[in-house]
């Protein structure tokens, strides 16, 4: 569980980049926290994660102030960061140092996820592909079974199987004790496995719905002719016409295209 | 506060556990190194048939275990490896441990292993180079005396226990800057801290000179004039000063790097 309140960053010398920013979580959900370059995200996940401190305001991760680092905190967060790096070890010989300090950490779990991705314990990290090196960060961080996993941009790298692979796997071994937040700027890449969209610019959240509720609101279609999509909330062309947003009526439901809800969230016509 | 939020024994032990199998190979061949640079060395310095230099006397261990000492505290100096880049240690952060835990761990290594490795490496690349220096002797007539290296022979000397104490403490001290001073830096972090040591003695130099130059304006030039008087026997007050200095300093580094890495954001 996450609770912010009135929360204030700024990196010195610079605009603040939140101010009197709130935002509640709770367990059990995949939240997608989606956002231009630049918008805060990564620095919202390092605030989360107690990397950084807050200039003002509350923050409470699973009962914890991030800003302490209490050692109890860290064994039940995990963040899968965008840039890494691993030792000079073999896969086996990092799981064999890092696993223990993880007090829920399941290898059958592990190697479920392993098999998956094709990895193999003897491996050398430094050997991986950039890929591979992220699909096994992933099964790390599944494996720990921490309350919060934190991934940002977890899907840069992966390659098209992986992408669904990584989609199945989220969605198959995330329990309902625990809170996935999900950063990134891929927004069709998570558009099926997450239940709650929150969209931050400029360090303020501009949209946050149960992909539930949206669901129910908005209706998202492609149409040949302009003259539909004129009518529309928000549309954009593609090849086959235009893609639309319109208000669903009827309790008429389609799938939830991201990317043109992102688009449609940014250009403030939702 | 909860003691096991302040320090676990058994987290103090998975990280130390964590950071050996992953650093283990890297400690082997610094040891490795240490033998081989440390035997040459030796080797180098004693005499050898018809060797020019003289016989190689206990006392002439001293100033090649000391300068093996830098070895020692470029060791020392090279804890926290992982706060090299902003990603090794925004990893590193992350791990479930407290600062304090992340000190003792790194303190454990670099220091208390460290140093015990040092003086077996030491004391074993003496007694080798010796019996290598010495073989060469064999059935010769004018063979040179090198005498065996004992731990002892660090502590002969015309110093009182009190002055010895305080040039161990003050060694130690210099290590506990190269310690816990790194913290505050990331890239280049042990040269940094070197170049900061050089500019903190400095600075304490100019001080000195400044207020010698207030308080005694007869002082010439960059000289440092201290009025010393006996507060007891054999005991000035600039041995008070100095003592304080070297027996009390490691223990501030400490602290400082103790709250710098409490507080380390990336």
């Amino acid at each position: 569980m996450i609770k912010i309140n009135h929360l204030s960053f700024y990196y010195k010398k610079k605009e603040p980049l939140f101010t009197d920013f709130s935002l509640n979580l709770e367990n059990g959900r995949i939240i997608g926290l989606l956002g231009k370059n630049g918008a805060g995200k990564s620095t919202l996940l390092g605030l989360i994660a107690g990397l950084i401190q807050p200039n003002e305001g509350e923050m409470n991760v699973n009962g914890f102030n991030p800003s302490k680092r209490n050692p109890n905190f860290l064994a039940d967060i995990y963040l899968v960061p965008e840039e890494f790096s691993f030792p000079h070890v073999s896969i086996d010989c990092y799981v064999k140092a890092f696993s223990p300090l993880y007090p829920s950490f399941d290898h059958e779990k592990l190697n479920t996820i392993f098999d998956e991705f094709e990895l193999h314990g003897s491996s050398n990290l430094n050997k991986l592909s950039h890929g591979q090196r992220k699909k096994f960060l992933i099964a790390f961080a599944l494996a720990t079974n921490c309350k919060v996993l934190v991934l940002d941009e977890p899907t840069n790298g992966l390659d098209i199987p992986s992408k669904s692979q990584f989609r199945k796997i989220l969605v198959g071994s995330v329990t309902e004790e625990q809170l996935v937040i999900i950063s990134t700027h891929q927004v069709k890449d998570i558009d099926t496995v997450i239940d709650k969209v929150v969209v931050i610019d400029n360090g303020k959240i501009i949209y946050q719905e149960d992909t539930e509720a949206i669901s129910q609101k908005l209706y998202f279609d492609i149409v040949p002719g302009l003259a539909e999509a004129e009518k529309a909330i928000y549309h954009e062309q593609c090849i086959s016409g235009h893609k639309i947003i319109v208000h669903a009526t009827n309790g008429k439901e389609s799938g939830i295209d991201m990317e043109l809800l992102f688009n449609a969230i940014i250009n403030k016509t939702i | 506060m909860k003691s096991n939020t302040f320090f676990s024994f058994s987290r103090f032990y998975l990280l130390l556990r964590n950071d050996i199998l992953i650093n283990y190979k890297k400690y082997l061949f610094m040891v490795l190194g240490a033998f081989i640079v440390g035997y040459i060395v030796l080797y180098w310095q004693m005499p050898k048939v018809d060797s020019i230099y003289p016989d190689f006397k206990a006392d002439n261990y001293i100033p090649i275990f000391f300068m093996g000492l830098l070895g020692l505290g470029a060791f020392v100096g090279m804890a926290f490896p992982e706060l090299e880049n902003k990603i090794k240690t925004r990893n590193y952060l992350m791990l479930p441990a407290s600062a304090f835990e992340r000190m003792t761990v790194q303190f454990f290594i670099r220091v208390i292993c460290g140093g015990i490795l040092y003086l077996v490496v030491f004391w074993l690349v003496a007694h080798l180079a010796r019996f290598s220096a010495l073989r060469t002797f064999q059935g010769q007539a004018n063979a040179h005396t090198i005498e065996s290296f004992h731990f002892s022979s660090l502590l002969v000397g015309s110093r009182d226990l009190l002055s010895k104490l305080a040039i161990g403490f003050s060694i130690f001290s210099i290590g506990m800057y190269l310690f816990s001073i790194k913290i505050f830096f990331n890239r280049f972090s042990l040269v940094k801290t070197i170049i900061s040591l050089v500019a903190v003695y400095a600075l304490f130099a100019c001080i000195m000179v400044l207020f010698s130059h207030l308080f005694y304006p007869e002082t010439i030039g960059f000289r440092v004039h201290v009025d010393n008087y006996n507060i007891a026997k054999n005991l000035t007050n600039s041995n008070i000063w100095v003592y304080s200095i070297s027996f009390l300093s490691w223990l501030f580094f400490l602290t400082l790097g103790y709250f710098k890495l409490k507080e380390k954001q990336v």
